[in-house]
C-alpha cells in the first residue's frame, strides 16, 4: 500500500466557504454597477432608437435638414377622402388647401409646436450659453484668482468660499425666480433703447442720447437675462473648477517667478494662468454644459415656446441699440421647447417626432460637449506633465 | 560624549579603539619581555618577542582595515575623524615599539650568547623609566586625557637623560679601552632602542593631544 | 568669457568690498504666525562677498526660513512677520517700508529644492527674468541666455535647442537651467535651497562643481542636508538648531573642531 504522502502545495485553498463568500459579494457589487448601466443604456437607446429616425432619411442627404433650419410651427393632421391619415406644417396645409380647394378633409386636428423644425430652440440655446460661458468664464476666473491668488487665509475666505459651494446646492427653480425678480424685474440695468419700458423704470434713471436713451430698466424676458441666470448657476462650478486648475500647477513656479522679481499680476499672467487655462476651460465647458440643459432658470426669464424670427431679426435700430435690442430678446430654447412638447401639450402619437427629435438632439449636443471637454482635459493633462 | 543615532558607528568606534588599546598591550608585552630577557638572562624570552612580532604587525593591519571600513561608511568628522586618524597613527607607533622590541630581543639574544656582562644592569633604570611612559601613553589613549598626555610627554625629558648618561658611561669605558667591546656597543644600542621608544610613546601622546583638542603640537 | 562677465555685473548696485561683508543679520527674529512663536530667535551673523555659505541643521531648525527672509519670499505667506531685529544687504535695511520686494529680488535670485523649470522652452525659461522686467530687445535677450547658459555650464548641451521644451532635459539639466533662468537677471546673491536634493549623484557633482565656479561672481547662501556637500562646497558653515543659531564659522573648523557640543553632535551623526 502506497502510503498517504502530505500535500506539498502551501498554497493549497484551506477553506472553501470564504471563497464562496467571496463570490457572493462580487456578483452583488456588480449588480448594483449593472443597474446603472442597464439605465443609461435604457436612456440612451430608447431615445436614438426614436429619435434617429427623425434626423435620418433614406434618401440622399440622410439628414432631415428641415428639422434644422426651420424653426417651431403648428402641424396639422387631417384624413383626406381616401380616408390616408396626412400630417403637414400649418404653412403647408394653408397652401395645400389653396391649391386644391376641393379636397375632402376630415378629423382635421392641430398640434402646437409640433411641426417644423427646431431651429429657434437650437440657436436660442446657443447664444444663452454664449451670454452663459462669456459671463460666467470671466466672472468665475476672476473670482477663483482672487480667491486662491490674493486672498489672505482667514474666516472671511473660508466663508465665502463655504457660500459660493452652497450657491451650487439652490435649486434651479429659484435661480430662475431669482433672475426673474433681479434681472428681468429690477429696474438697475442699464440698456441701450428708444422707448423706454414703462413697467419697469418706475423710480429709474435714464440718460437721453441724441437717438434714443441709455435706460436703466429690467431687461424683461431676454437673451440677457437668461444667459445671466445661467452664469450665476454656473458660477460655483466654475469657481471650483477654476481654483482646481489653479491649485494643480505647482507652487514652484510662482516661486521661481516672484524669485526672478515678477510681480503677483505677472507671476499670475505668466507663470500660472497659461498652466491652468485647460483646465479651466474644459471644466467650464463641463459647468456650462449642465447649466444649458437646465429648464427652470430660463422658463422665466429667456424663454418663449414659440417665436417667428431668431433674435438678430427681430431687433430694432442700428449700432449699440441693434445689439441692445439683440440682447434683450426673448429667445426659444431648446430644454423649454423639449418641456413645451412633452409636458404642455396631450399625449398624442402626432406629436412624437418632435420630441424624440428634439431630445435626440439635445441628447448628442450636451453629451457631445461634455465628452469633448473630458477628452480635451485628458489630452491637456499627458501634453502638460511637470 | 552622546551616542551616535547610528549603533553600528559607535561599536565600530569602540572596536577599533579596543583594537588599539590591545595592540598597545602586546607592543608593551613585547618591550618588557625583551629587557627582562636580558636581564634575567632568559633566552626563550627574546625569541618568543621576535616571533611574536609577526602577530603585532598582523594586529596593525586589522586596524588599518577597521579604521579604512569607518572613513568609508560612516564619513567621520570632527572628534571621530580625528579619532580615526589619530588611532591609526598610534598603531603605526605602536607597530614601530613592536620592531624596536624585536631589536632589543636580538641585540640581547646577542649578549646573552656571549655571555652575561654586568654592565646589563645600567640599562634597568632606563627600561623602567621607558616602560612607564609606554604605559602611560596608552592609558592616556585610553582615558582621552589631554592633560595627563601633556604630563607623559614631559616624561621623556627623564628617559632622554637617562639614554644620553648612559651612552657616555658605555662609551667611556669602550674608550678606556674595556676587553669586551662587543656587548657595550649592544647596550649602547638596546638603549637607542629605549629612547626612541620614548619617542613614540610621546608621539602616542601628542596624538592624544589632537583627539581631545584638534591641535596638533607636534614639532613645535 | 572673461570679456562677457563684466556684463553680469548689476550697474545700478553699489560694489561691495571683499572683506565687507555682502549680508548682515543682526538679532533677527521672525515668526510665521505674527509673533505667537518665533521660528527665528535673535540670529546674528555676516555673510562675506564672494563667498559660499551654507547653512545646515536638522530639519525645522529654521535654516530655509532664514534663507526666505533674505529675498523676501516669506512675504508670500499672509501671517509672517519679522518680529525683530534686521537684515541689510548692500547696506540697505531690506524690510524697510522703502524697499520692494520684488526689486530686493532682482539682486537676490533663488535656485529652489524641487527644479522647477516653466513648461516653456530652454530659451524662454532663461529669459524669464528678464521679460518680466520688460526688457523685450531681442539681442539683449539673446546674450543673456547665451551667457546664463554658458556659466550655468549647460551651453554646449542645449544651444541647439534652445526652442524645444526645458521639460525634456534630465533633472540636473533642469536645475541648472533653473540657475541659468536665477543668473540671467544678475543678481549679487544667489540662494540655493537644497539645490541637489532630488538629483542623483552625478548630478549633484556637477552642481557642485557649478557652485564652485559660480562662486567667482556671485555670492552663493546654500541650505543643505548633505553635511558632505557642505564641507565640498561652501567656505563658511551656520549651524542651526531650534530656531537659534548655534555656530557660525570657517566650514573647516566647523566640522574639523566645532566649538559647540550641538554642532559636535549634529555633524557627527549624533543627534536624536
Amino acid at each position: 500500500m502506497p502510503e498517504e504522502t502530505p500535500s506539498t502545495n502551501p498554497f493549497q485553498a484551506t477553506s472553501s466557504k470564504r471563497k464562496v463568500k467571496d463570490r457572493i459579494g462580487t456578483v452583488i457589487f456588480a449588480c448594483f454597477t449593472y443597474f446603472v448601466l442597464a439605465c443609461a443604456l435604457f436612456i440612451f437607446g430608447k431615445i436614438t432608437y426614436d429619435g434617429a429616425p427623425v434626423l435620418f432619411t433614406s434618401e440622399a442627404p440622410f439628414i432631415n435638414t428641415k428639422f434644422f433650419t426651420e424653426s417651431p410651427q403648428t402641424l396639422v393632421e387631417f384624413t383626406n377622402g381616401a380616408g390616408e391619415l396626412i400630417r403637414m406644417d400649418q404653412t403647408d396645409f394653408t397652401v395645400f388647401k389653396e391649391e386644391n380647394p376641393d379636397v375632402t378633409i376630415n378629423d382635421e386636428h392641430t398640434f402646437s409646436y409640433s411641426g417644423g423644425g427646431i431651429a429657434g430652440p437650437l440657436v436660442g440655446t446657443a447664444l444663452l450659453v454664449l451670454v452663459c460661458m462669456v459671463v460666467s468664464l470671466f466672472i468665475g476666473v476672476a473670482a477663483a484668482i482672487y480667491l486662491s491668488e490674493y486672498a489672505k487665509k482667514g474666516k472671511l475666505v473660508s466663508a465665502i468660499r463655504l457660500a459660493i459651494m452652497n450657491l451650487a446646492g439652490v435649486p434651479s427653480i429659484v435661480y430662475g425666480l431669482f433672475g426673474f425678480a433681479f434681472f428681468c424685474l429690477a429696474p438697475w440695468f442699464p440698456v441701450f433703447t428708444y422707448e423706454v419700458n414703462a413697467e419697469t423704470t418706475i423710480g429709474a434713471f435714464k440718460i437721453p442720447l441724441t437717438d434714443g436713451y441709455l435706460s436703466f430698466q429690467g431687461w424683461g424676458n431676454s437673451l440677457l437675462a437668461g444667459g445671466l441666470t445661467l452664469a450665476v448657476m454656473a458660477l460655483p462650478v466654475i469657481i471650483a473648477a477654476c481654483e482646481e486648475s489653479l491649485k494643480a500647477v505647482p507652487g514652484g513656479f510662482r516661486e521661481a517667478s516672484l524669485a526672478l522679481g515678477a510681480t503677483r499680476w505677472q507671476c499670475i499672467r505668466t507663470a500660472v494662468l497659461p498652466y491652468a487655462a485647460p483646465g479651466i476651460l474644459t471644466a467650464s465647458v463641463l459647468g456650462v454644459t449642465r447649466v444649458a440643459g437646465e429648464t427652470a432658470p430660463i422658463m422665466f426669464t429667456a424663454a418663449v415656446a414659440d417665436k417667428a424670427k431668431m433674435p438678430w431679426q427681430d431687433a430694432q435700430g442700428s449700432g449699440v441699440f441693434w445689439f441692445s435690442d439683440m440682447l434683450t430678446q426673448s429667445v426659444q430654447a431648446l430644454p423649454y421647447h423639449i418641456y413645451t412638447v412633452s409636458a404642455r401639450l396631450p399625449a398624442h402619437e402626432a406629436i412624437n417626432d418632435m420630441r424624440y427629435g428634439s431630445v435626440f438632439v439635445f441628447l448628442i449636443l450636451v453629451v457631445g460637449f461634455a465628452m469633448t471637454s473630458v477628452v480635451l482635459r485628458a489630452r491637456y493633462r499627458n501634453k502638460l506633465k511637470w | 560624549m552622546s551616542a551616535h543615532i547610528l549603533k553600528n558607528y559607535d561599536s565600530d568606534l569602540s572596536a577599533l579603539k579596543d583594537s588599539v588599546v590591545q595592540m598597545g598591550g602586546s607592543a608593551l608585552d613585547a618591550l618588557e619581555k625583551s629587557v627582562a630577557g636580558l636581564l634575567e638572562g632568559n633566552l626563550d624570552q627574546c625569541y618568543d618577542v621576535i616571533d611574536d612580532d609577526e602577530a603585532i604587525d598582523t594586529q596593525e593591519k586589522r586596524i588599518d582595515e577597521q579604521g579604512m571600513s569607518i572613513l568609508l561608511r560612516f564619513n567621520p568628522v570632527a572628534s571621530d575623524l580625528r579619532h580615526v586618524l589619530s588611532s591609526i597613527n598610534i598603531c603605526r607607533s605602536l607597530e614601530r615599539i613592536g620592531d624596536h622590541a624585536v631589536t632589543i630581543a636580538k641585540r640581547s639574544r646577542k649578549i646573552l650568547k656571549a655571555g652575561a656582562v654586568n654592565e646589563v644592569r645600567l640599562i634597568d633604570p632606563l627600561f623602567r623609566e621607558v616602560q612607564k611612559i609606554v604605559s602611560s601613553a596608552l592609558t592616556v589613549y585610553s582615558d582621552v586625557d589631554e592633560e595627563a598626555a601633556m604630563k607623559v610627554i614631559q616624561m621623556d625629558q627623564k628617559v632622554d637623560d637617562l639614554h644620553k648618561s648612559l651612552g657616555k658611561s658605555l662609551s667611556a669605558q669602550i674608550a678606556g679601552g674595556a676587553k669586551e667591546t662587543e656587548p657595550l656597543l649592544n647596550i649602547i644600542f638596546i638603549s637607542r632602542s629605549l629612547e626612541r621608544i620614548g619617542d613614540l610613546a610621546v608621539n602616542i601622546a601628542e596624538d592624544v593631544v589632537f583627539i581631545s583638542s584638534a591641535e596638533d603640537i607636534r614639532h613645535t | 568669457m572673461n570679456d562677457s562677465s563684466s556684463t553680469l555685473d548689476s550697474a545700478d548696485a553699489p560694489e561691495v568690498a571683499s572683506n565687507e561683508p555682502i549680508i548682515s543679520i543682526d538679532n533677527l527674529s521672525f515668526s510665521y504666525d505674527l509673533g505667537s512663536t518665533n521660528t527665528l530667535r535673535d540670529i546674528s551673523l555676516e555673510i562675506p562677498a564672494g563667498k559660499v555659505t551654507a547653512f545646515i541643521g536638522p530639519s525645522g531648525c529654521g535654516k530655509s526660513t532664514l534663507l526666505r527672509c533674505l529675498n523676501r519670499m516669506n512675504d508670500l505667506v499672509d501671517t509672517a512677520k519679522v518680529t525683530g531685529g534686521s537684515i541689510s544687504i548692500l547696506g540697505q535695511d531690506i524690510n524697510a517700508p522703502d524697499v520692494e520686494a520684488i526689486e530686493l529680488r532682482k539682486h537676490v535670485g533663488m535656485v529652489f529644492q524641487k527644479y522647477n523649470p516653466f513648461p516653456k522652452s530652454i530659451y524662454e525659461n532663461v529669459a524669464y527674468g528678464l521679460r518680466v522686467q520688460g526688457i523685450k530687445n531681442k539681442s539683449v535677450l539673446d546674450q543673456a541666455v547665451e551667457e546664463s547658459l554658458q556659466k550655468s555650464a549647460l551651453w554646449d548641451e542645449v544651444k541647439d535647442r534652445l526652442d524645444s521644451s526645458a521639460l525634456g532635459l534630465s533633472g540636473g539639466q533642469q536645475q541648472r537651467l533653473c540657475i541659468a533662468r536665477a543668473i540671467a537677471v544678475k543678481p549679487q546673491i544667489v540662494l540655493m535651497d537644497e539645490p541637489c536634493s532630488a538629483l542623483d549623484p552625478i548630478a549633484t557633482a556637477r552642481i557642485e562643481e557649478l557652485i564652485a565656479e559660480l562662486q567667482e561672481d556671485f555670492t552663493i547662501v546654500i541650505v543643505t542636508h548633505n553635511m558632505q556637500q557642505a564641507t565640498r562646497v561652501s567656505n563658511r558653515t551656520a549651524f542651526f538648531y531650534l530656531g537659534e543659531l548655534i555656530e557660525y564659522d570657517d566650514t573647516s573648523k566647523i566640522f574639523g573642531n566645532p566649538t559647540r557640543k550641538q554642532t559636535e553632535d549634529y555633524v557627527s551623526g549624533r543627534f536624536g
